[in-house]
C-alpha cells in the first residue's frame, strides 16, 4: 500500500503510539496508589482497589425473560466508535454486511434478520423510514449516548411493529452536578477521516441541559465513499415541585456521501447521496401515587433523502436518475406503571400520523408514491412473581393504517434456579411493517427462546439462548417478494471477570434457516442474509490508576452463501483501540485515544464488487472533559 | 395461540387484581463493599426506616449496571452506601437516591438532581462555634476545590456571619501541600483540615503536624485518628446516627410521592482532643463542648 508524505507520517506515528500504550499497559500491573487518606481516616478505606474482595462475578444476572444486550457510555468510549454501526460490530448475534467509511450506508441484521425488521428508537423517537421500514445506523452518531438496549427477537407486544428485534437509545442527562461542563474531542486518520465533538452540560436550580454536537467526515476510506456528517442533539430537563420531570429535546443531521462506486455488471457508476432528519420531542414523567406513574410523550420528525444516480463513461458521470424521498412522522402516547418488581402492570396507548413521499425529479419528474396515514395501539405489559418464578405477559394492538389490524403477544418466565443461576423463556407472536410501496400486508413472527444466565463458575457469567423464530410473509430486500421461513439457532455468551485489569468477552451465534414451503436449507443470497456461524471476541483493558484502557475486538461471520454469490468472508476483522488519561488522578486531564482498525485487512460483506470493507487503518485523537 | 392468549388474559386479569399492596422491596440498597463502617450505619437507617430492604453489594460483582437493577426491581428509594455505590446511583432518575458515607456527597458539589443524603461532616457552622470557642479567630484551610468546593463556599459564608477570617489556599496535587501551608505562616491562628483526598494524604500529614508545632497553631480535623499524629482536635461523626439520619431522610421521601431527596449534614459529632498538643499550645477547651 503507498501513502502520501501525509499519511506516511500519521502511519508511523501510529505505531509508535501503539507501542507507548503498549508498553504502557505491560507496566501497569505495577502497585498503584495509596489509599484515600481521609475515605480510611472515616473506616471507608475498604472499598479502593487495593482493599476490596475480589469480584467473585463480571455481572449480576438479569430477570428480563427477552435476551437483551445492554451498551453503556462507557462502553462506547472504550471502542472510540464513531456511530452505532462500530458499536454493533462488536454485539454477539449481529452481523455488519459491510463497514466501510464511518457515516455511510451500513446493513446489518440480528441473528439472520435484516435490519429492515429491526425497529431503532432514540428517546423513543423511531429512526426506521417508511420506505424500507430502515434505519442507518452508521447516521446515529454516539457522542450522545447513554445507553443502548438491544433486544433479540420479536419484540412487537411492547414496542410495535419490531418483528427482527429493537435497538433502544437512551441518550445523555444534564449533569446536575455543577452549571456547566463538557467535552471536547477530536481525532483523524488516513484520508483525512475526522470526528470532531463537542458536548455541553450543566444545570441550575431545577433546569439541567445537555447539548451534544459533530462533524465527521472523510476523504473517503473507499473509493466514492468521500462523506461528510454534521448532527446536532439536545435536551432540557425540567423538575417541578410534584415530583415531575419535563424534557424537551431536539435532534438533527445532515449527510452528504459519495454513495457507490463499481462495477455492476461491467457498468461503472458514479452515485452521491444527501440525507438529513430533524426532530423533536416532549417527554413528562410524574409519580402519581405511591407505586403509580404516568409517562406522557410527544415527537415530530421530518426525514429526508436524495439521491443522484450517475453513469460513469470515459471519466465522465452522465446523469441516470435523480430521486427523492421526503418523510414525516407525528406522534403521542401516554402511559401508566403500577405496581413493584414482584406484581406490576403498565398499560399505554399512542398515535401517529406518517407521511412518505417518494419521486424522480429528473431525467422527467415523476411522483412515485405519496402516502399518509394514521396509526394507534393500545398495550399492556406486566410481571407476576411467585417465589422464585416470575411470569411476564404482554399484549399490544396495533391500528397499524397501512396494512391489517394486529394483536401482538407475548408471555415470558424467569427461574431462579439457584442464587447464581436463572433459567428464562418466553414466547410470542409480532409482525412487521411493509413498505408502503410494497402491495401485500404484514409480515408475522412467532417466536420462542429459552435460556439461562449462570455465575456457577468462578470468575465467569455465561449466557445461553435457543432461539426458534417462524416466519411468515416477509419480505425480501433484494427481489421484493415474499417468503416463509423458520430460522433457529443458538446464542452463548460469555465474560471473565477482569485480572489485572484484563477481562475476555466471546459471542457466538449459530443460524440455521428453512424454507417452510420447500423444506430446504436458505441460504444467503442476493439481500437474503442468513449468516450460520457468527463469533465475536474481545479482549477488554482497564487500569484505572495508570489511566490506560483498551479494547481488542475481534468479529467473524459465516455468510452460509449460494454458489456464485457475491458475498466474502475472510478472516477474523480485528480492531484495536487505547486511550491513555495523560495524568489519571486530574479530573481536567486530556486523555489520548487510537484506534487500529481491521488489522489484517479482512473482508466481509455480502457484496464484494461494490462493498468492500475498509482494509487497515489507524486513527488518533484526543479528548477533554472539563 | 388460542390458548396462549387465553393464558395472557387470565395473567393481566391477575395483575389488575394483584398489583396491590405491593410486595417488592421499597429500598434497594446499593453498598460499595462488606465494610464494617458500612454495617455500623445501616445498622442507624434500619432502626430509623421500616422500609423493606434488598441489599445489592458492589464488590460482589464486576459489574453492575444499576440503573437496569433498578428497572427491574422497582425500587421506591435508593440507598448508596460509599462513594462507589453513589457513583454508580447517579444515573438512576426515577427514585431518590439517599447516598450515606460518601466522601464525594455534598463536599464538592452540591445536591444534584435525584441524589441527596447524608454527608461525612457537620455544618461548617458547627466547626466554626469551635474556633470561636477556643479563640481562633484566623483559621488556615488548604483543599482542592475539585474535591471539597462546595464544603467550602458554605464555610466562607458561615465564616462570614460569625466573624471569623478564613484564609484559603487551593491545591490542585498534594506535592503544592507544604508550600501552601509555608505561605500561611503568622496569618493564622489554627489550621482547618477537611476530609480532602488532595490536601490531605498520608505524606502531607506530616507537613500539617510541622506547621503546628513550629508556628504554635492547633490543627482541627474530621477524625480522632489524626490525633496521634499531631492535631489537636476533632470533630467525629457518629456513624450509627448518620444511618439513622439517613433513615429519617429515607422514611419522609417514601411517604410522599414525588419527593425529591435533598443533602444534609452529619447531625451529631464528637469532639475528641489530644491534651498533650493543647497543653503545649495553651488551649482550652470549654467543658460543654467536650
Amino acid at each position: 500500500m503507498r501513502y502520501t508524505p501525509g499519511e506516511d507520517l500519521l502511519h508511523k506515528f501510529s505505531h509508535l503510539l501503539l507501542l507507548v500504550l503498549l508498553a504502557c499497559s505491560l507496566c501497569s500491573v505495577a502497585p498503584g496508589y495509596a489509599a484515600d487518606a481521609p475515605a480510611s481516616a472515616l473506616g471507608l478505606d475498604n472499598e479502593t482497589p487495593e482493599a476490596a474482595p475480589v469480584a467473585r462475578s463480571p455481572r449480576p444476572a438479569s430477570k428480563i425473560a427477552e435476551n437483551v444486550t445492554v451498551v453503556t457510555a462507557d462502553d462506547i468510549a472504550r471502542l472510540n466508535a464513531h456511530t452505532l454501526a462500530d458499536v454493533l460490530q462488536t454485539i454477539p448475534g449481529i452481523q455488519l454486511d459491510y463497514l466501510r467509511t464511518p457515516t455511510t450506508f451500513t446493513f446489518f441484521g440480528i441473528q439472520g434478520t435484516h435490519n429492515t425488521t429491526v425497529l431503532v428508537l432514540v428517546d423513543g423517537v423511531r429512526q426506521n423510514d417508511f420506505q424500507l421500514d430502515m434505519a442507518e445506523p452508521g447516521l446515529i452518531p454516539v457522542q450522545q449516548i447513554e445507553r443502548i438496549e438491544i433486544v433479540k427477537g420479536a419484540a412487537s407486544a411492547a414496542w410495535g411493529s419490531a418483528l427482527g428485534g429493537v435497538i433502544n437509545i437512551v441518550t445523555k442527562s444534564p449533569d446536575w452536578e455543577r452549571p456547566s461542563g463538557g467535552l471536547l474531542s477530536g481525532s483523524i486518520g488516513r484520508r483525512a477521516t475526522a470526528d470532531s465533538r463537542l458536548e455541553l452540560s450543566g444545570a441550575a436550580g431545577s433546569i439541567g441541559y445537555y447539548l451534544a454536537g459533530g462533524n465527521i467526515r472523510s476523504d473517503g476510506l473507499r473509493p466514492n465513499n468521500g462523506t461528510e456528517l454534521n448532527h446536532a442533539s439536545g435536551k432540557v430537563v425540567w423538575r417541578d415541585s410534584a415530583g415531575g420531570v419535563l424534557t424537551v429535546g431536539g435532534a438533527g443531521y445532515n449527510n452528504h456521501h459519495g454513495m457507490d462506486e463499481g462495477t455492476t455488471g461491467g457498468w461503472p457508476v458514479h452515485d452521491d447521496a444527501s440525507r438529513s432528519l430533524a426532530s423533536g420531542s416532549l417527554k413528562y414523567t410524574r409519580p402519581l401515587a405511591e407505586r403509580l406513574t404516568l409517562d406522557l410523550d410527544g415527537y415530530a420528525l421530518d426525514r429526508m433523502g436524495e439521491a443522484d444516480l450517475n453513469d460513469r463513461i470515459a471519466g465522465e458521470n452522465l446523469p441516470y436518475r435523480y430521486t427523492r424521498v421526503n418523510e414525516s412522522s407525528r406522534g403521542a402516547g401516554a402511559r401508566l406503571s403500577w405496581g413493584d418488581s414482584s406484581r406490576n402492570l403498565v398499560a399505554g396507548a399512542e398515535f401517529g400520523h406518517d407521511r412518505t413521499k417518494s419521486e424522480q425529479i429528473a431525467p422527467t419528474s415523476v411522483l412515485w408514491f405519496d402516502r399518509d396515514w394514521n396509526r394507534w395501539a393500545a398495550y399492556a405489559n406486566g410481571t407476576l412473581s411467585i417465589g422464585r418464578v416470575t411470569v411476564l405477559p404482554g399484549v399490544r394492538f396495533d391500528h397499524t393504517g397501512i396494512a391489517s389490524d394486529y394483536t401482538s403477544v407475548t408471555l415470558g418466565a424467569t427461574w431462579q434456579a439457584t442464587g447464581k443461576t436463572l433459567l428464562r423463556a418466553y414466547g410470542a407472536r409480532g409482525y412487521g411493517l411493509p413498505s408502503p410501496v410494497q402491495k401485500h400486508d404484514l409480515m408475522h413472527v412467532s417466536t420462542l427462546q429459552a435460556g439461562f444466565e449462570s455465575e456457577e463458575l468462578p470468575f465467569l457469567w455465561i449466557k445461553g439462548t435457543y432461539f426458534f423464530n417462524r416466519l411468515r410473509d416477509i419480505e425480501l430486500v433484494g427481489p421484493g417478494t415474499l417468503s416463509n421461513q423458520d430460522r433457529q439457532g443458538f446464542e452463548m455468551e460469555g465474560r471473565t471477570a477482569p485480572w489485572l485489569g484484563l477481562s475476555l468477552t466471546a459471542g457466538y451465534t449459530f443460524t440455521y434457516a428453512r424454507d417452510a414451503d420447500s423444506g430446504t436449507r436458505v441460504k444467503t443470497a442476493n439481500g437474503q442474509v442468513v449468516p450460520s456461524h457468527l463469533l465475536k471476541m474481545g479482549i477488554l483493558y482497564d487500569e484505572a490508576d495508570l489511566g490506560v484502557r483498551g479494547a481488542l475486538t475481534g468479529s467473524h461471520v459465516v455468510w452460509n452463501a449460494v454458489e456464485g454469490d457475491l458475498s466474502a468472508s475472510r478472516g477474523m476483522v480485528w480492531d484495536l483501540h487505547l486511550s491513555w488519561k495523560v495524568k489519571p488522578q486530574a479530573e481536567l486531564s486530556p486523555v489520548l485515544f487510537f484506534s487500529g482498525r481491521n488489522l489484517f485487512s479482512n473482508v466481509q460483506t455480502t457484496d464484494a464488487e461494490l462493498y468492500v470493507n475498509t482494509p487497515r487503518w489507524f486513527e488518533g485523537g484526543v479528548r477533554w472533559n472539563f | 395461540m388460542e390458548l396462549l392468549m387465553r393464558a395472557l388474559r387470565y395473567l393481566v386479569a391477575l395483575l389488575v387484581l394483584g398489583a396491590l399492596p405491593a410486595r417488592a422491596a421499597d429500598i434497594l440498597v446499593v453498598q460499595s463493599s462488606r465494610s464494617a463502617a458500612y454495617e455500623e450505619s445501616l445498622r442507624g437507617f434500619r432502626s430509623a426506616c421500616k422500609g423493606t430492604v434488598q441489599t445489592l453489594v458492589l464488590s460482589d460483582y464486576a459489574e453492575v449496571d444499576v440503573v437496569r437493577v433498578v428497572k427491574e426491581e422497582q425500587p421506591r428509594l435508593v440507598l448508596a452506601v460509599g462513594d462507589a455505590a453513589l457513583a454508580a446511583s447517579r444515573k438512576v432518575d426515577r427514585v431518590p437516591v439517599v447516598g450515606l458515607l460518601a466522601l464525594s456527597l455534598n463536599l464538592a458539589k452540591g445536591p444534584a438532581g435525584s441524589v441527596g443524603g447524608v454527608g461525612v461532616l457537620p455544618a461548617p457552622e458547627r466547626y466554626l462555634e469551635l474556633f470561636k470557642a477556643i479563640g481562633v479567630r484566623r483559621v488556615g484551610i488548604v483543599h482542592d476545590p475539585a474535591r471539597t468546593g462546595h464544603y467550602l463556599k458554605r464555610a466562607r459564608a458561615a465564616a462570614h456571619q460569625s466573624g471569623i477570617t478564613l484564609v484559603v489556599r487551593e491545591v490542585r496535587s498534594p506535592k503544592e501541600t507544604a508550600a501552601r501551608l509555608e505561605q500561611m505562616q503568622d496569618a493564622v491562628d489554627a489550621l482547618w483540615m477537611l476530609p480532602d483526598g488532595t490536601a490531605v494524604t498520608a505524606e502531607t500529614l506530616e507537613a500539617f503536624s510541622r506547621f503546628s508545632l513550629r508556628h504554635k497553631v492547633p490543627v482541627v480535623t474530621f477524625s480522632e485518628q489524626y490525633l496521634a499524629k499531631g492535631a489537636a482536635m476533632s470533630l467525629d461523626i457518629d456513624r450509627t446516627d448518620l444511618g439513622r439520619q439517613a433513615g429519617e431522610l429515607a422514611t419522609v421521601l417514601l411517604a410522599h410521592v414525588g419527593a425529591r431527596s435533598m443533602a444534609l449534614d452529619a447531625r451529631k459529632v464528637r469532639l475528641h482532643a489530644n491534651d498533650t498538643v493543647t497543653r503545649n499550645l495553651g488551649l482550652e477547651i470549654p467543658a460543654e463542648l467536650r
